[in-house]
């Protein structure tokens, strides 16, 4: 631990985004505010058979934009999606990794799925015996090879973890890197989630009955279920001291984190919320913020019935009495629910609102569900204040999580 | 910050056995659990499988659930049963938030992915299952001990390959330090199976010849699976509430070595991270008397060793443990079994044989000498590799 008077402070200082609705940062923000929607039917794999065959996939993708060839013939795609985000997150933050002491960087990668598409191709030729399939491509499967592999290819020699909370990693790893930097393990965390849509989860979400044959419809009273996505969300948080010193942007912050867990079921949320709200709070108390201050909510909204009841319930317990003045929202209607980067690109979206003061619309939300009594956007995005923001995340397993971001003050 | 952070119960499962005595005084004699893994479809390969994992820790109103569970799921709840019962510690709702789970695994639930999808390579989408599907995320079985023990404060869990174990314990001493939790359920555990030993057997990564740690490098694994969960608890609680303290973290440090996978091999970063997680413990590399290494007869281990030599430079008479001879490759598991084993070695008396003990020059220490420096020993150093990159070491002191 290094001690030392000021508490030590983060800043979110790069962003790089690769989803659905495009493949830039400003391109993923530009179509959330515009309410444009990445979901449509899936083109990447055969989906004979599959009883819902609609997601957000990444389009157009150029890994040679921002990938060496020798990079792109190397690696597997989800390594091309962390390497082409990352390396976006690096430029927006004018950070040289190489002008930095590398001990002193930390690499926090989510993901559900890993190295998942290898591991169906290495099954599908063991089972049929056709074709050759190089073994040593294997070593890209296990989840943690995400992160190991990016890190590599970075030259990081800090922490590099990759953390399962399922669909509540992507905001978790936010989180994890202020906790990195308070406890002085870290100066600069890139962190963020990345996954690549693949048969073996649009299936496993199908025989849930989790899936709609609608589309993502969070909050709205016909919503009947999500629909995943993929893509990659990478943001370099900072010592707000370091960033300073580099002249890097200081002027939004990670202030608070809250992990809780429900312990009640594997695979729904509590029904009354609980868990989330226990997240929140702590994330706030951890923030040192009070309800009242909270200007907007991200939900995690992912359009299934039990889930935006629960967060509903969830948010009003938190906020109390101005649950229903503040604005909620949420993208997964837009880019659907990519899983463990789910949050990460939610904290993109986060930061970009309170540089921007504009708050997206929840796309495909048109007729609020009646016991609903947030003030959920819908129709158009809105311009409006916001200095504090609460962002949420819920998972399998009954994880939740919670962080704070706020606009920094000069002090 | 919180001043200390404790150990006040281990639970474990390991092919050395499930209490601390038996990993102590087997890996003390030398003894191997090595066997042959014909039955997982590989011939002329080594490793360790359990026969089988000890539920009678759980109690018996809590073993309905066991019977859909995967293996790593049953590996975790064990070993948590068996950390809480050590540990004496009930959990209750009224602090349950306060109670925080950090575990890490190298492979997941690789073996349950690896079944469900089978399915679906044989019979298509219609035979996706929802039962296999659910178990189809690491932190299941995280979720499955907070449902069991009603653990409802942060529930993390963590993939650093082989280093996830201790990277998790690692965690978990934060968030006692930061004030974010006042005990941690913190460990890591890994699962063999046909899948996985298939799996590596056509990666060529299964060692089929003998080999010695720091001596004589031979590729490969030899497979292996097992958990061990410890109760990591703030320091003042523990003595409060009148719990047996078996030892004392003092600090850890994560990093990561990027050549390792590359032509040129090189200690810095894992000396580096060793270097950061005394200096954030404030001992001195000289107090150092045991280190608990991720040796595993493989060429990683010259690197280790050189990377503990430029460390513990000034430290007169260290102890390498190299715990992988004895009980295989335990993936994520081998951290958190070498926080047990360690605290084992400083908790119950064990002559040590010849061969299980190394000096820093990596030769083996005669039973006589192995004995009296373990007797000695106040620090610990645990120590995780993976040959992908992750590097953590943990401080552990003597507590009694």
């Amino acid at each position: 631990m290094q001690h030392s008077t000021q508490p030590r402070r983060a800043c979110i200082t790069g962003c790089g985004a690769l989803s659905p609705i495009g493949n830039s940062m400003a391109a993923f923000w530009e179509g959330l505010v515009a309410g444009r929607t990445g979901l449509q039917t899936i083109r990447a794999f055969d989906t004979t058979g599959m009883t819902v065959a609609n997601a957000g996939e990444v389009k157009d993708f150029d890994p040679q934009a921002r990938l060496s060839g020798e990079e792109v013939q190397r690696l597997e795609r989800i390594h091309q999606f962390g390497l082409f985000t990352a390396r976006q997150a690096l430029e927006d933050g004018q950070l040289d990794l190489h002008g930095v002491d590398r001990s002193r960087v930390a690499l926090i990668v989510a993901t559900s799925l890993g190295g998942m598409l290898v591991g169906e191709e290495y099954q599908r030729q063991k089972a049929s015996g056709v074709g050759e399939f190089d073994m040593h491509r294997l070593f890209d499967f296990p989840y943690y090879a995400t992160a190991t592999g990016l890190a590599r290819e970075l030259g990081v020699r800090g922490p590099v973890v990759s953390p399962s909370i399922a669909c509540a990693s992507g905001t978790q790893v936010v989180g994890m890197a202020l906790e990195l930097i308070r406890a002085g393990h870290a100066d600069i965390c890139l962190v963020g989630g990345v996954e690549t849509l693949c048969a073996f989860v649009v299936n496993g979400f199908n025989c849930l009955r989790a899936t709609t044959t609608d589309t993502v419809r969070p909050f709205d009273a016909r919503r009947s279920g999500l629909l995943l996505g993929e893509g990659a969300a990478m943001l370099v948080v900072e010592e707000r001291q370091h960033a300073r010193a580099r002249g890097a942007r200081t002027d939004v912050e990670v202030i608070g984190t809250g992990l809780a867990g429900d312990a009640t079921h594997m695979t729904a949320p509590a029904r009354d919320g609980a868990g989330a709200a226990r997240a929140m709070r702590m994330a706030l108390a951890d923030a040192a913020v009070a309800p009242t201050a909270v200007d907007f909510v991200s939900a995690h909204g992912t359009g299934t019935v039990y889930n935006d009841a629960m967060e509903m319930a969830a948010i009003e317990s938190v906020l109390g009495e101005a649950a229903g003045r503040i604005p909620v929202n949420s993208i997964k209607g837009a880019i659907g629910h990519t899983l463990a980067a789910a949050g990460s690109f939610e904290a993109i979206m986060c930061a970009q609102i309170l540089r921007t003061q504009v708050i997206p619309a929840t796309v495909n939300c048109e007729q609020l569900d009646p016991a609903c009594h947030l003030d959920i956007i819908m129709g158009a995005a809105r311009r409006q204040p916001v200095r504090t923001i609460l962002s949420t995340s819920s998972a399998f397993a009954g994880n939740n999580a919670a962080i704070v971001l706020r606009c920094s003050d000069t002090a | 910050m919180t001043d200390s952070v404790v150990i006040s119960g281990i639970g474990v499962i390991s092919p050395l056995g499930s209490t601390l005595g038996q990993i102590a005084a087997r890996f003390c004699a030398g003894q191997r659990a090595l066997r042959p893994l014909s039955d997982m479809g590989v011939d002329s390969a080594f490793g360790a499988p359990l026969d089988e994992i000890p539920v009678d820790v759980i109690p018996a109103d809590k073993r309905s659930r066991i019977g859909r569970l995967d293996r790593l799921c049953r590996l975790f709840l064990s070993a948590a049963y068996a950390a809480v019962g050590a540990a004496q510690l009930s959990i209750d709702d009224a602090d349950a938030d306060r109670v925080a789970l950090s575990f890490g695994t190298g492979l997941g639930c690789l073996l349950t992915n690896a079944e469900y999808n089978q399915k679906l390579v044989e019979h298509g989408p219609t035979a996706a299952s929802p039962r296999l599907f659910a178990y189809t995320v690491s932190s299941a079985a995280a979720g499955e001990v907070s449902i069991a023990l009603g653990i409802k404060g942060a529930n993390v869990t963590s993939h650093a390959g082989l280093a996830a174990g201790l990277q998790a314990i690692g965690y978990g001493f934060d968030l006692i330090r930061m004030g974010k939790a006042d005990v941690v359920l913190a460990g890591g555990a890994d699962a063999l199976g046909a899948a996985l030993v298939r799996g590596l057997a056509d990666m060529q990564l299964l060692k089929t010849r003998a080999a010695q740690a720091f001596r004589s490098p031979v590729a490969g694994v030899c497979p292996a699976e097992g958990a061990a969960v410890v109760v990591l608890e703030r320091g003042d609680r523990a003595l409060r509430r009148g719990a047996r303290v078996l030892a004392r973290i003092d600090g850890y440090a994560a990093g990561f070595e990027p050549s390792l996978t590359q032509r040129r091999r090189e200690p810095t970063a894992i000396a580096e991270t060793m270097c950061r997680a005394l200096a954030l413990s404030g001992r001195a590399a000289g107090d150092v008397g045991v280190v608990i290494t991720s040796a595993h007869a493989t060429a990683l281990d010259a690197l280790e060793l050189a990377a503990l030599q430029s460390v513990l430079a000034d430290s007169t008479s260290p102890v390498l443990c190299a715990p992988k001879a004895a009980c295989g490759e335990t993936f994520g598991a081998h951290g958190a079994l070498g926080v047990a084993l360690a605290t084992a070695l400083f908790n119950e008396p064990a002559r040590a044989a010849d061969n299980v003990a190394f000096g820093l020059d990596g030769v083996s220490l005669q039973a006589g000498d192995a004995q009296n420096r373990l007797q000695r020993a106040r620090l610990a150093l645990i120590h995780a590799l993976c040959y992908s990159g992750p590097t953590v070491t943990l401080v552990l002191a003597r507590e009694n």
